[in-house]
């Protein structure tokens, strides 16, 4: 049966070319718009390199406040709340503390200026992030422990300076300070929101950084990121880290230190959230839930019409099947299974077109306009399925009135052409 | 003529319905969305008060005890202060820099700002304004690095070397405090029992943050002398404070390497260097992303819907002047013009769209009533109804015409006797 509908529905295709260029047309561009918004989301989503276990990480990024009877500060944290809250805790599989930079580097000699993004961290960073060595190794945690002046540098950065990636053991100068070029890594695109970056130093080696901190030296410049064995976790973790900041707080004479919803999970940060604002799931969804219905309202309104019309046409014919024994689903199903035909078309060409139109436009549909996009950010299973899912309900938006009235029609009415409204 | 296109509207109901439908939303969200572009273009064009082009930031740093160089405290002679006007006098000095300047929280387009409260001087009148008002730190050089003229257009700074005072004030909040009177001279304290008095030294033109924000009441707290400068360094880091250039016309952003490599040592002072130069570009271009990126994702919105307008209407009228080619015909038959064919099809067409004229306008005097168009940054005129109103209606309407060009095209071509078979 489905055979012969296809047959048919091919037929009819053909007839009417530019009104099935137009269907084809109409549903692809909403496919499109809908999945670029599905896209944008799944970059903040899902893992690639090298943040491949982003299902499984927990972030405080900038969000600390810490609170006493003068005032409150909010931002960072010092090494010593990390030490305290953080490097303490049991449950999770890797702790890491990072604070942000930008410092000219240069060959020893020749003073240069441009900046360059520097991430100060610790070794715990490089077992949450599955980074790619192209040359040497990470710092360990004994150059930590004796502020050993060694770096990793991203490949792109290697090449700036030195005009190659084989740079392990020669000296970079950080503005004034010398440093030794540890390990040369694969280059990370900007979308991967905490490992992304040019330079990574070990924090013990800028006195200045370790020492900037105020409020009874709990707030600073550092944010938190941890790797739990399994989601499962993330409740423990945050009981546990409770705990330990109940702890922390004792032994302060007035300040307080909380990080006020952190940690959050990737998906928190998906839908927007931040250090400093959460955005609650419910906005979320009502915000984009909107779009994506006004993608898909005004195209299936706009399918309507035509779908409307071209059964219209097909009135008699429907008559006859009736008169022959053809029952209301059989119609039904028919003219869905046509239209089917026409949003799949459409949803293909909307996908591919999505897949162009995103790395087109990524200047402004992306928070970092220099997003290297990598094939592990677009081609997820879960974006064909979310895609086909759309593509249906579509159909469904766009043929099942038009074909439910023809099936209820009056066998009569039907074969006379007449309208029955 | 338009009892008779309403009449086939009419007869056509189903399917007009839903175009009718589409083009209801479609007329609503597109005037909301025409609407809340033309404030943001028009806010954008206005003047800024500022001129950023070819103006840097220097950022400073301060060595470690660590690095080689250090000048221990013990050797040092100088406070960090004076070693920051003597760097920024270096920079002052190449050839290649037009002017250079210190100021604390006064770098546009970055996120350190700072509020301070004043008051009236010299009234005993006890509904004085006291409120609060962004307060830039800066050095007179500050002007010139951002060609920021007073009000009636002269330079500056030279009104502010004419004059004495520790204030500069804008034209929003000269309005605010003196109610159209003239603050040129006029004298400001921080606070009701503070003794201390400051003179207005003169009124400079309204500054905006942003392109995408309005101008707010702000004041400039001038540092004259460079003790000034010092006793500020003294109360905040001296890598927090900021030091500004302004390079000579024709200096390309891409000799800045080779300018700083000249400087050599000229860019350290004892424990202060600086440490890399930022175009102010970049910091405008960091902070209005996300506003100009909604802009373009609005000017997609709008495409989106026009396209869809024009594809519903090409493909209902397609198919509607085949299924009713039979009617068509008839038409010829007995004498109706092609040319009037056609016109009844765009009457239809426009038709429909002005029967949404009238529940878009009380969805927009909804809009108005609960005040959700944005009345601050441009306030809500006929001109600005105008606009919005007459631009959504004609972007519809062309689209409805363009789509309806095709299938009247066809109608043109019928034959009477082939298009009568069908009848």
């Amino acid at each position: 049966m489905i055979k012969q509908y296809l047959k048919q529905a091919f037929q009819m295709l053909q007839e009417n070319r530019l009104v099935t260029v137009i269907s084809i047309a109409g549903t692809a561009i909403s496919i499109a718009m809908i999945m670029i918004v599905v896209l944008v989301f799944q970059i903040q989503f899902a893992s690639f390199y090298p943040e491949n276990d982003r299902d499984r990480m927990l972030y405080v990024h900038e969000g600390t406040e810490v609170r006493s009877s003068n005032g409150w500060s909010r931002g960072g944290m010092s090494v010593e709340a990390v030490r305290e809250c953080f490097y303490s805790l049991q449950l999770p599989e890797a702790v890491s503390a990072y604070a942000l930079g930008a410092k000219p580097l240069s060959v020893p000699g020749k003073r240069m200026y441009k900046a360059y993004a520097i991430t100060y961290t610790d070794p715990g960073f490089w077992k949450i992030f599955s980074f790619r060595f192209l040359a040497g190794k990470p710092f360990t945690q004994a150059d930590m422990d004796s502020a050993i002046p060694a770096l990793v540098l991203s490949a792109s950065t290697a090449r700036k300076i030195y005009g190659t990636t084989d740079v392990v053991g020669k000296q970079v100068m950080v503005d004034m300070e010398e440093y030794t070029i540890c390990g040369v890594v694969d280059d990370v695109s900007r979308a991967a929101n905490t490992a992304y970056g040019d330079v990574w130093i070990p924090y013990t080696t800028d006195i200045n950084l370790m020492n900037n901190s105020s409020m009874e030296n709990m707030s600073g410049w550092f944010s938190v990121c941890m790797l739990a064995k399994k989601r499962a976790d993330f409740n423990p973790i945050k009981a546990e880290l409770k705990k330990h900041i109940a702890l922390y707080n004792a032994t302060k004479q007035e300040a307080e230190i909380n990080f006020l919803n952190n940690p959050i999970s990737q998906f928190d940060v998906a839908i927007g959230s931040i250090g400093q604002r959460t955005v609650e799931l419910k906005d979320y969804l009502a915000e984009t839930g909107g779009l994506l219905l006004f993608l898909l309202l005004v195209p299936a309104l706009n399918l309507l019409g035509v779908t409307h019309s071209a059964v219209q046409k097909r009135r008699m014919e429907m008559g006859v099947r009736k008169a022959f024994g053809a029952t209301k689903g059989n119609l039904l199903r028919q003219v869905l299974y046509e239209n089917c035909l026409i949003t799949l078309l459409g949803g293909f060409t909307g996908l591919a077109c999505s897949f162009i139109f995103l790395p087109l436009c990524k200047e402004f549909l992306l928070k970092d306009s220099d997003t290297a996009l990598h094939g592990d950010m677009l081609f997820q299973p879960a974006v064909f399925v979310v895609a086909l899912l759309f593509s249906l309900l579509l159909n469904l938006l766009s043929a099942g009135i038009p074909a439910a009235r023809i099936a209820r029609q009056p066998i009569v009415s039907s074969l006379k052409d007449n309208d029955v409204l | 003529m338009i009892i008779h296109t309403l009449k086939i509207i009419w007869n056509q109901r189903r399917s007009n319905g839903w175009i009718f439908a589409e083009l209801l939303v479609v007329a609503a969200i597109l005037w909301s969305v025409m609407d809340s572009l033309l404030v943001d273009v028009c806010t954008y064009y206005s003047p800024l008060g500022r001129d950023i082009s070819n103006v840097y930031r220097v950022n400073l740093g301060k060595m470690n005890p660590s690095t080689s160089g250090y000048v221990p405290d013990s050797l040092k002679e100088t406070s960090d202060g004076e070693d920051l006007v003597r760097l920024v006098d270096n920079l002052r000095q190449a050839p290649q820099v037009d002017e250079a300047c210190i100021s604390y929280a006064a770098c546009p387009y970055t996120w350190s700002t700072a509020w301070m409260s004043v008051t009236q001087a010299g009234t005993t009148d006890t509904t004085e304004v006291t409120d609060q008002f962004q307060c830039f730190r800066v050095t007179p050089s500050y002007f010139d690095v951002f060609r920021i003229k007073s009000e009636d257009g002269k330079t500056l700074r030279a009104v502010v070397e004419q004059n004495g005072g520790e204030l500069v004030i804008s034209k929003d909040m000269e309005t605010k405090l003196y109610n159209g009177q003239s603050g040129m001279g006029r004298k400001l304290k921080w606070s009701a029992t503070s003794t201390g008095t400051m003179t207005i030294a003169a009124v400079c033109n309204p500054i905006r943050r942003t392109e995408y924000e309005r101008s707010e009441p702000c004041f400039y707290l001038l540092m004259r002398t460079d003790q000034d400068v010092v006793e500020e360094a003294n109360n905040i880091p001296v890598q927090n404070m900021e030091c500004l250039i302004r390079m000579k016309d024709g200096f390309r952003a891409e000799d800045m390497e080779n300018f700083l490599q000249g400087m050599d040592d000229r860019l350290t002072v004892n424990n202060l260097y600086a440490s890399s130069v930022t175009p102010l570009g970049n910091f405008r271009d960091t902070m209005l992303k996300d506003r100009r990126d909604a802009m373009m994702k609005k000017i997609i919105l709008i495409c989106f819907m026009l396209l869809n307008v024009f594809f519903g209407i090409i493909g209902t009228f397609w198919l509607r002047t085949q299924y009713r080619r039979g009617e068509m015909g008839l038409r010829v038959a007995v004498g109706s013009s092609r040319s009037r064919l056609e016109g009844f099809l765009y009457a239809e067409g426009i038709s429909l769209l002005a029967f949404t004229a009238p529940l878009v306008l009380i969805f927009i005097i909804n809009m108005l009533y609960f005040d959700m168009p944005d009345t601050v940054r441009l306030p809500y005129t006929w001109w600005r109804f105008t606009v919005t109103f007459g631009g959504t209606f004609l972007l519809l309407g062309l689209m409805i015409v363009v789509g309806i060009w095709f299938p009247a095209r066809r109608i043109a071509k019928i034959e009477p006797a082939e298009a009568l078979h069908y009848e």
